[in-house]
């Protein structure tokens, strides 16, 4: 496991709350360091602070794109929305913002690995609860009862379970579904987003299954 | 008058010395004499003292002695050519000593302008450029010199530059106002208020006032000659005081840009270090906690340390969001959001401070989207929510509600507390205010922010107290034309 952090105190906590769970930990303080590490030792997976002295965390995520897929989470501060999904579009995994939760840091970090080590999501149908969606049939069954989507409902349905536990920020969702040309159609996003927690959240309201990641993107939980 | 007893000691002396020279040769000194007194003396007076000798000459000295009339015809030939040459001779004299004259006044009138621009263009900024003005002014056109300059401030009413020579009365100043509106000259010298005391002039930069000169006479009003050095003088001034001018608001905007980078500079760091200790408390306690390694007194401590952590993460979180409000670094990033999406997350957000509360939420069914920046509607939300958390009892509700209404979005945070004294209202979101009757706890920041987040994307908020009790803060956003969708189900 790489960390990234030029704050002693957030590195130590880091390297002691992974330690404690079974990880190694290698640290880097500066965006150069990290780079060389990445590249003399394989990791599992990295956590990087956006906010380095030497090369903005954007930039050390831009050049590990280049040549790995190592899993990345980035840490933020809470009102960095744009750099948050700046990050996500340049390839991040997942983001956890400062002060983060370690329970909620080591679950991100588990999902990014096990989404790592499985590849694409290709298993042909998904459950959650009392919801399955049958990928091969294209059928959304909830309970006993088939759900009637739309083309465009089953479309957004089929991305996030592709990246479920994934976040998806409102540009990859739109290029995915509508179309390159489509990224600034926010409104059609937040009607399909609206009714498809109606179709197949328990409770629309209070949404489990379609998480709004606050001025990001959506995320779809894995598991209940 | 030396012209006319001249003349006379002329006579005198001709009278004297006739006998021997004969009364043609008198002609001839009187020729001479006028033709002399031409370098000094005008036209008019030549032609008097021509026509006077003239009459003096053939009256006296010609013959026939003490009679007008000339029998000889030589002297009438010489009668005639002493008034052509006295004539001609006069009228050149006057016409040189007139274009000397003027050209003198030219010259000085030119040298005049090039000191006063020359000394305007050494001032180091407007206000020397008004001191030297007045200074040059005063020795031009001997008068005390006033500049008259329009306020800053609404309703930009008029007032002497402090280093004015004079102040005019209230009468006068309503001269100087209409000066300056109508943009034409007025006062003594003038064709309007002649009675007034002073002389009023328009400073005019491309046609727009920028205020008035105001001159206050000792003796006399203006020659001609001060009068359009004058003319030439306040254009001048007027000119190399708006160079100025935008050389400075130039250089304000330098040292502007230069202290809003470097607050932000500062916003930034002090954000920095405030924000990574507190994330570390709040993160090591919360692994403290997940370890399961506790007894029930540590973890119960360890919740302690964590609200506390959290309380504090938010006091910053507020103290750095109403420092960039107050520095105008704010730029929202307006997207369209769902109300109830944004709701709910915020909610979420503030769940640990609000758990002693029961939350109803009512969400008008076909709510439009607003377009809103994210984060800074789910702070105001949390605010609010806490807000009220806070200054009502345990166990009573807090509603949070949205619907529509002409046009805009009407997103309203009600509780069961004790309500806000009517007379606290209005000032119910200003900065660092907090009710008199307000429990302790809380920074005075929580509404001002709520304020400023919602008046940058463009809303407005209110404070009521609801029939039944308890208070009511309602946000206003305008409402978005949500899309229509048609598509037919699979």
């Amino acid at each position: 496991m790489l960390v990234i952090d030029d704050e002693p105190q957030i590195q130590r906590l880091l390297t002691i709350t992974l330690e404690s769970n079974g990880y190694r930990v290698a640290t880097a303080s500066g965006g150069q360091q990290a780079l060389a590490l990445a590249a003399q030792h394989r990791h599992d997976a990295a956590i990087l602070d956006l906010g380095l002295p030497d090369l903005s965390g954007l930039e050390v995520l831009k050049r590990l794109r280049e040549w790995t897929q190592l899993p990345v989470i980035v840490l933020t501060v809470q009102d960095g929305e744009a750099e948050k999904i700046e990050a996500l579009d340049c390839g991040a995994d997942d983001y956890v913002t400062k002060p983060f939760n370690s329970g909620e840091l080591l679950a991100r970090l588990r999902a990014a690995l096990r989404r790592a080590n499985k590849g694409p999501a290709d298993e042909p149908a998904f459950v959650f609860g009392e919801l399955t969606v049958d990928l091969a049939a294209r059928r959304v069954t909830r309970g006993t009862q088939t759900v009637k989507m739309t083309a465009t409902e089953y479309a957004l349905l089929r991305l996030f379970i592709q990246h479920a536990g994934k976040v998806l920020t409102h540009h990859q969702i739109l290029r995915e579904v509508w179309g390159p040309n489509h990224q600034e159609k926010m409104a059609y996003l937040r009607v399909y987003m609206a009714r498809l927690r109606d179709k197949l959240e328990v409770n629309p309201s209070s949404p489990a299954l379609f998480l709004t990641e606050p001025g990001v993107g959506y995320r779809m939980s894995a598991s209940p | 008058m030396l012209t006319a007893v001249a003349f006379l000691l002329i006579t005198a002396v001709n009278m004297l010395i006739e006998k021997w020279l004969g009364y043609q040769a008198i002609a001839l000194i009187y020729l001479l004499a006028v033709v002399v007194a031409a370098l000094f003396i005008d036209r008019g007076p030549i032609f008097f003292a021509t026509v006077l000798t003239a009459v003096w000459w053939n009256f006296y000295f010609a013959p026939p002695r003490f009679a007008f009339n000339i029998t000889d015809g030589y002297d009438r030939m010489m009668l005639i050519t002493y008034f052509v040459v006295t004539l001609t001779v006069g009228h050149l004299t006057t016409h040189l000593r007139a274009q000397r004259l003027s050209e003198q006044q030219r010259e000085e009138h030119a040298s005049a302008l090039y000191r006063l621009t020359r000394e305007l263009a050494q001032a180091a900024d407007v206000d020397e450029i008004f001191c030297r003005s007045i200074e040059k002014i005063r020795e031009f056109v001997r008068a005390d010199v006033a500049f008259l300059l329009p306020g800053v401030q609404p309703p930009y009413a008029l007032t002497p530059y402090t280093a004015s020579l004079w102040s005019p009365k209230e009468k006068e100043m309503s001269i100087a106002n209409t000066v300056f509106t109508r943009n034409e000259p007025a006062g003594r010298g003038t064709g309007n208020f002649t009675d007034a005391e002073g002389l009023y002039w328009p400073l005019c930069a491309n046609d727009a006032p920028v205020g008035v000169v105001a001159l206050r006479f000792k003796r006399s009003a203006l020659t001609p000659q001060q009068k359009s050095l004058l003319e030439d003088f306040v254009p001048q001034i007027t000119l190399i005081l708006e160079r100025q001018r935008l050389r400075d608001a130039e250089l304000n905007n330098k040292f502007l840009a230069e202290s809003e980078r470097l607050g932000r500079t500062l916003l930034n760091s002090v954000s920095h270090e405030l924000r990574t200790p507190v994330a570390a408390i709040a993160s090591a306690t919360s692994s403290l906690k997940a370890s399961g390694a506790l007894t029930a007194v540590q973890q119960n401590l360890t919740t302690e340390i964590e609200s506390a952590s959290i309380r504090l993460n938010r006091v910053i979180q507020s103290l750095l969001s109403a420092a960039r409000l107050k520095s105008g670094q704010l730029r929202p990033k307006l997207e369209l959001y769902d109300v109830s999406d944004l709701i709910q997350v915020a909610l979420r957000n503030v769940s640990a401070m609000t758990s002693a509360h029961p939350m109803e939420t009512h969400i008008a069914a076909d709510l439009p989207l607003i377009k809103a920046d994210f984060v800074l509607m789910e702070q105001t939300v949390a605010n609010l929510v806490v807000n009220a958390a806070t200054h009502t009892p345990p166990e009573t509700p807090i509603e949070i509600s949205a619907h529509a209404e002409n046009g805009e979005v009407v997103l309203e945070v009600a509780d069961r507390g004790p309500g806000v004294p009517a007379e606290q209202l209005d000032r119910i979101f200003d900065l660092f205010h907090r009710a008199p009757n307000a429990k302790p706890g809380g920074t005075g920041l929580g509404l001002a922010i709520v304020k400023g987040f919602i008046e940058v994307q463009g809303g407005r908020v209110s404070a009521a107290n609801r029939p039944g009790g308890g208070a009511v803060f309602s946000i206003y956003l305008p409402a978005t034309e949500t899309p229509v969708l048609s598509e037919e189900t699979l």
